[in-house]
């Protein structure tokens, strides 16, 4: 009868253990589920700066640029990537004297945002962040060199002659990275349509190889010490956790006690 | 209902921070202005512990520059460029080398004249647009100064125009200093 009630007590203690073991699993299981929920993307978006093209094709009339967008969103954490390509060209107006520049190439600019706008229902986003760009391009210079000019703005007769007068024609495979501190807001449209602008101040150029000094950087613009830009863009949101963002509207919608 | 929870501040947001985006970023530069910050006008400052006694000083063909020297600009003389240890010469626009010949005074006049001393610049040329309304313009960058005098310094290898020195101190100092 002992034996019996022992084999019966260990086996209830056993019972125990395993029923305990599983509960802690699931809690365990549930609990990173939810981490990892967390660190999972909620969106992921895809856009098109769409008044970029015309403006510079139009307005500046110095060719066609592009650009498209992307970004995937980690709760307040955005991972932006851009990419953009086109050409930049600068002709002297008629009547001035013969010069070119053109500068034709591709860039992309990496980097993160923090979204300051908490449980938007709607996934607005109002961001500040950091960029990496670089870009790849071919530069072309084709003109005479200029007179120079004192400081009352009349032309120098130049030391050696006629010589800088010559044509100057010349091509090059050029690279430039630099730096931008961001700040934009995406809002939603309609659906999943998606309407954003970004600021951007651009810092830290260095152009890596240069046989000559290009007048414009694709993708950083005029080449100055440092540059502003702007971005237009319109694009689709995936959302990639729809439970989650319900979830979230529901939070929104009743207020918490 | 749904719609009447949805946060307008977001979209004040966007149009204020559109708005402000219209506005023209690119139109800091002006495009009509035809003064480049570059120059080729070198600055060389010599430094002894004597008066520099040169009575001759002229621009020297390169042997292998010839074509490039057009007209009777090497054989000039400068020596009215050298005023107080201090001459400014002018890099050639089309080359990449430029040399001087010294000649000194000699001590006695019945002795054999020296030979001169020589000076030679070598560079680089960056050739940019200044601005489709003016032109190209050529940036000079000092490389390696050669002489037979005592020995040479590059102090600022980049040239620029004096107007554009913005710091009182780089104004002050020369390009290259030749020891003798």
């Amino acid at each position: 009868m002992k034996q019996t009630k022992r084999n019966s007590k260990s086996l209830i203690l056993k019972y125990i253990i395993k029923i305990f073991f599983v509960v802690n699993t699931f809690s365990v299981t549930s609990i990173s589920w939810a981490k990892i929920k967390d660190i999972l993307p909620t969106g992921l978006q895809i856009g098109f700066d769409v008044p970029r093209p015309l403006y510079y094709r139009w307005k500046e009339k110095t060719g066609w640029q592009y650009e498209v967008n992307g970004s995937i969103d980690f709760k307040q954490v955005l991972l932006e990537g851009d990419y953009g390509w086109g050409s930049i060209l600068r002709k002297n107006p008629s009547g001035k004297r013969t010069s070119l520049a053109e500068n034709i190439g591709q860039y992309f600019r990496i980097g993160l945002s923090y979204n300051f706008i908490k449980n938007s229902p709607d996934h607005n986003a109002a961001y500040l962040g950091m960029r990496y760009s670089k870009a790849y391009f071919k530069d072309y210079l084709y003109g005479k060199l200029a007179r120079e000019k004192n400081e009352k703005g009349k032309e120098i007769t130049p030391f050696w002659e006629d010589d800088s007068l010559a044509d100057i024609d010349q091509q090059a495979k050029l690279q430039a990275h630099w730096f931008e501190i961001i700040g934009g807001v995406r809002v939603k449209v309609w659906g999943w349509i998606y309407a954003g602008c970004t600021a951007r101040y651009k810092f830290a150029k260095k152009i890596t190889i240069r046989t000559q000094n290009p007048f414009d950087i694709i993708g950083w613009g005029m080449n100055d010490e440092d540059a502003f830009g702007a971005n237009f863009y319109i694009g689709i949101r995936i959302p990639l956790q729809a439970i989650s963002s319900k979830q979230s509207t529901e939070e929104i919608a009743t207020p918490s006690k | 209902m749904r719609f009447l929870k949805i946060n307008y501040t977001h979209y004040y947001l966007f149009t204020a921070i559109s708005l402000v985006l219209l506005l023209n970023f690119n139109g800091c530069r002006d495009l009509q202005d035809c003064r480049s910050i570059y120059t080729n006008e070198v600055w060389i400052e010599f430094k002894g512990e004597t008066k520099l006694e040169i009575n001759k000083l002229k621009y020297h063909k390169p042997a292998n520059k010839h074509s490039a020297y057009k007209k009777d600009k090497p054989g000039n003389e400068i020596l009215n460029n050298l005023k107080d240890e201090k001459l400014r010469i002018y890099l050639h626009p089309k080359n990449n080398i430029v040399s001087l010949l010294f000649y000194k005074a000699p001590v006695d006049p019945t002795a054999p004249k020296p030979a001169p001393d020589t000076l030679t610049i070598f560079y680089k040329r960056i050739f940019s647009l200044l601005s489709p309304y003016c032109g190209l313009q050529e940036e000079y960058i000092i490389g390696k100064v050669e002489t037979t005098f005592a020995g040479n310094k590059i102090i600022k290898p980049a040239l620029r125009n004096k107007k554009y020195e913005t710091d009182q101190e780089e104004f002050k100092k020369p390009n290259i200093e030749i020891y003798y």
